[in-house]
């Protein structure tokens, strides 16, 4: 399929406004905000300044509550110890196989760095695909998450928690969100 | 206008550009319709393409973005293998069979392919209008032609 390009810049500049619609919108663009309008802006910036300050007081618990709910995905499926789809100890490889993810599995830094990689499998995270990566350490199995960082998870990063069991630590690097998770020890009860 | 380009044209255009945010006719008219009259409400006009796509941008961007439950679920469809994808005869394929292809992208997929392929738009001044890096926007154009390579392979083969 030689020229998907072509067929694309085809596709696009074929589009055009129907008349009937573009001669309506530029008959109809409003002339610039008069001052009256602008105050009237202005009391509605003001009334929403009040409403966000309210907003944010009820964000910081929401978002203590969205930290919950990842930590208790990330040790739930940690606990289930699903089988790798993809069998390799190379980063690369698994992120080849893995294609249907938007993004590329390159090897991780933080608390995953110089883990070996077993495997890994698709999961999701908002809806959208990311990758489950099964690590091995002399101590023991770890899991590790990676997806697009979101702004619900941008929220999350930089904490390490233990949740029913499971160590968590979870980071960010540059727009990849990591979630390492292990079987927690006495110690970091 | 600027750079001699017409209010029409400058309309098209902006159409053009939220077509491929929405991937639908009827938001893509309401989209530039939007931002069109918001420029004329601030400026008194629309001074140039840089600004409109930056407000259809911004609308779009206002108006789409949802927040969602997070969710980790396992996908239990089964690995995923990379397709093989035939060499399909271009003759056989129109630029009208793109539509649902292209719907079935994500947005920012089909407006790196677009800013790309339609408007000459470099990996980096992308990234310079979307917020996003070169690496990233590369990736995007990239894995968009491969989906659509791949829905017109199988469309093709049915």
């Amino acid at each position: 399929m030689p020229d998907l390009d072509r067929l694309v810049g085809e596709y696009y500049r074929e589009a055009r406004l129907v008349d009937e619609r573009a001669e309506a919108i530029l008959a109809g663009a409003p002339s610039r905000a008069t001052p009256a309008r602008v105050w009237r802006l202005r009391l509605a910036a003001l009334a929403a300044s009040v409403l966000a300050l309210a907003w944010i007081g009820y964000s910081v618990s929401s978002e203590r509550d969205l930290a919950e709910r990842v930590f208790a995905e990330i040790a739930m499926n940690h606990k289930k110890g699903l089988a790798a789809e993809v069998a390799s100890d190379d980063f690369a490889a698994v992120g080849r196989a893995l294609d249907r993810l938007d993004f590329d599995i390159a090897e991780p830094g933080g608390p995953a760095a110089g883990l070996s990689l077993l495997g890994g499998r698709y999961c999701s995270i908002q809806g959208r695909l990311a990758a489950q990566l099964k690590l091995d350490a002399p101590d023991g199995m770890r899991t590790l998450y990676v997806a697009e960082l979101t702004p619900q998870l941008e929220a999350v990063v930089g904490d390490s928690v233990v949740h029913d069991s499971v160590q968590i630590k979870v980071w960010r690097d540059g727009d990849i969100f990591f979630g390492l998770a292990r079987d927690a020890r006495p110690a970091d009860e | 206008m600027m750079g001699g380009m017409k209010d029409r044209d400058l309309l098209d255009a902006g159409f053009r550009y939220a077509l491929s945010l929405t991937a639908r006719h009827q938001d893509a008219e309401d989209l530039v319709q939007e931002a069109w009259f918001r420029l004329h409400r601030h400026a008194g006009k629309v001074s140039g393409k840089s600004i409109l796509f930056t407000t259809i941008r911004n609308l779009f961007v206002d108006q789409y973005r949802r927040d969602r439950l997070v969710v980790f679920e396992p996908l239990d469809d089964g690995p995923c293998v990379p397709a093989e994808i035939a060499d399909v005869s271009a003759a056989a394929i129109a630029a009208h069979d793109l539509e649902g292809p292209l719907a079935a992208l994500r947005a920012e997929e089909r407006e790196a392919l677009f800013l790309n392929l339609v408007e000459g738009y470099s990996a980096e001044e992308i990234g310079g209008l979307t917020g996003r890096g070169r690496g990233t926007v590369l990736s995007l154009v990239h894995r968009a032609k491969l989906k659509l390579r791949r829905a017109l392979t199988e469309d093709a083969v049915a």
